[in-house]
């Protein structure tokens, strides 16, 4: 009888071992979400292990990093820098991408060869910033770099009280960033100085955005708030049903935000007033994009959606095959976006009518 | 059935952030206080599992005559043996359908762990579905505890050790000593192989997890051994002199 009871015993510790590795691992393949950059002609991507240099027009591939042998490890969204060549007399362009190996790598914009590197204590989760001749990256080891754009040469660093996982926005001089601490910093951006520090109710893994003498940022107590640029004063705070990660998009009188909640918000920039809403199938982390009267909002229901951006009403929407975290990116009458899965699509921004796919589906 | 559970894992994630709340934040307080109050929880399930097995041990000799008696005719050896489970009231399933009904459970808990160690984005973006605004504000938790970041696998490998020695302490003591040469090796080929295949696995877990599973372990094999004593670990008790 003992043999008998031994064989679903068995069965029982596998099935446990086998939720262990299926279920319970942080190895899961995927640690974020994709990232696009669209400058003049080409759309850099960064999505899973590869980054892609694409044609706009196209959406034929010029170049990957790593190459074709290689896997990389996660990497974050792509930021573009043209180096004025004062040396050499011509320009060259670079790619700066963050990676989940700690390290921002520039890459040659031409050919996807890497020019430098610069390593962090962990993972990079946001893409940087440039501003100047200095590229701004922020680290999950607490930390905001500034580095000297051409070499990758350390100029200062700031450190907060957690991971850094937004991308700081630089502006007249200065640097806004956002971290885990739950605190919004102001630093001067040549010196890396404190100027001033905002603490909100909940941690903050959003880019901040600066309109007028404002700065708009969520947090994941939820809320939506708006800050005096100089004194760090906030000025009002919007209340969402759940944790705000979006970038606000700010277009005249008016900021647009996504939430967790599912929806997206049209919010009176100068007092926080709701204007109106519009409710999706899944949460909304990607900061909404607009041209031409629309607003375009990515989702996790897996649409991208054309909102008439006075009104909120769907002019159309576009369906991919996976969840849609990304920012979608606007050039030239059309509205480029990936989804989880990698795939990248760009849309007529008039109809949503699909222009090209990458990779392409016979692939 | 999927709402079911996400009701599960919303709870057990909330009182695990509540936990923190309440326990000076330190989150291997909260996972060593929530395991031993979830161990207590499936009590129910477990006790008539672990005292059906001391009634099963206490049918051995008996058990060992049948086997004998029939030893050229398996399926008469398996008829007299369920007759006289049935003639002492005892349910050879209830070793069994206890441990699948406490499976969700565990899994639960094992996964809400996860979820509130959430140290990559598209963890946190899932944190955020399940825990309550008011519990937010403690979003990201403080993962250092002594030499460990919870989050990410001991540096060191202290716990998949521990894990090892507290899983073979326990498995010696829910498995009573057997009669059966075939059935000994058998579980003795596991006692070692159990406890070294989660000390492996333990090595690329989260550290948080590890936590629970020594934690777990430490208060089953005390509930065990208040149970059916020793099992193949000491010598049983009362059996003394026999």
């Amino acid at each position: 009888m003992r043999r008998i009871m031994t064989g679903p015993k068995v069965v029982l510790w596998l099935f446990i071992i086998v939720a262990l590795l299926t279920g319970c691992r942080g190895g899961a393949p995927l640690t974020s979400w994709p990232g696009l950059t669209v400058v003049e002609d080409m759309v850099y991507v960064a999505a899973g292990a590869k980054v892609y240099a694409l044609e706009a027009d196209t959406g034929n591939q010029k170049w990957e990093f790593p190459g074709e042998e290689k896997k990389g490890p996660f990497y974050a969204t792509p930021a573009h820098f043209v180096l004025d060549g004062q040396s050499t007399g011509v320009e060259e362009g670079l790619v700066f991408v963050g990676s989940n190996d700690n390290n921002l790598y520039a890459l040659d914009a031409v050919t996807g060869n890497q020019r430098w590197s610069f390593a962090t204590q962990k993972p990079i989760i946001a893409g940087p910033a440039v501003a100047g001749d200095t590229v701004y990256v922020a680290s999950a080891d607490s930390k905001v770099y500034a580095l000297e754009a051409a070499t990758g040469v350390g100029r200062w660093e700031f450190t907060t009280g957690n991971w850094v996982w937004a991308t700081p926005l630089v502006a007249d001089d200065k640097v806004y960033v956002g971290s885990m601490d739950h605190k919004m910093y102001c630093l001067d951006a040549e010196s890396g100085q404190k100027l001033w520090e905002f603490k909100a109710d909940g941690a903050i893994a959003t880019t901040p955005t600066l309109a007028g003498d404002l700065l708009y940022f969520g947090a994941f107590d939820s809320k939506v708030y708006a800050l005096d640029t100089a004194s760090g004063e906030k000025k009002w705070e919007f209340q969402s049903g759940a944790w705000v990660w979006s970038q606000p998009l700010v277009v005249g009188d008016t900021v647009y935000v996504g939430s967790m909640d599912k929806a997206v918000y049209a919010l009176d920039a100068a007092s926080g007033q709701k204007k109106w809403e519009f409710a999706t199938d899944g949460a909304v982390l990607a900061s909404p994009a607009f041209a031409e009267a629309l607003l375009y909002v990515a989702s996790e229901d897996k649409q991208l959606y054309a909102l008439d951006a006075t009104t909120g009403q769907k002019r159309w929407r576009f369906t991919a095959q996976t969840s849609i975290f990304a920012p979608p990116a606007l050039a030239d009458g059309v509205v480029y976006t990936c989804s989880q899965d990698g795939r990248v699509y760009a849309l007529n921004a008039g109809n949503g009518n699909q222009r090209w796919v990458f990779p392409r589906t016979e692939q | 059935m999927s709402q079911v559970w996400n009701l599960l894992l919303q709870g057990m994630v909330n009182s695990l952030l509540f936990l923190y709340d309440v326990l000076a934040h330190n989150f291997a307080l909260s996972i060593a206080v929530f395991t031993v109050l979830v161990r207590l929880l499936t009590l129910p399930f477990t006790l008539p599992a672990q005292r059906s097995a001391k009634a099963q041990q206490e049918l051995q000799p008996e058990i060992e005559k049948i086997r004998k008696k029939y030893a050229k005719d398996k399926e008469k050896q398996t008829q007299e043996t369920m007759k006289l489970y049935k003639e002492k009231g005892i349910n050879p399933a209830m070793g069994c359908l206890p441990m699948f009904l406490q499976l969700p459970i565990m899994f639960a808990f094992y996964q809400s762990i996860v979820k509130a160690l959430a140290n990559t984005p598209l963890q946190m973006v899932s944190l955020g579905k399940f825990a309550s605004p008011s519990l937010s504000q403690l979003v990201p938790l403080g993962s250092r505890f002594l030499w460990l970041d919870l989050g990410y696998p001991d540096p060191l490998y202290i716990l998949p050790i521990l894990v090892v020695a507290t899983t073979w302490i326990q498995q010696k003591v829910a498995t009573p000593p057997s009669t059966d040469s075939q059935a000994a090796s058998m579980t003795q080929s596991m006692q070692i192989t159990m406890p070294l295949m989660f000390g492996f696995i333990t090595m690329s877990l989260a550290s948080g997890l590890a936590v629970y599973f020594v934690i777990s372990n430490v208060v089953g094999i005390a509930i065990q051994y208040f149970i059916t004593g020793g099992g193949g670990l000491l010598p049983q008790r009362g059996k003394k002199g026999k």
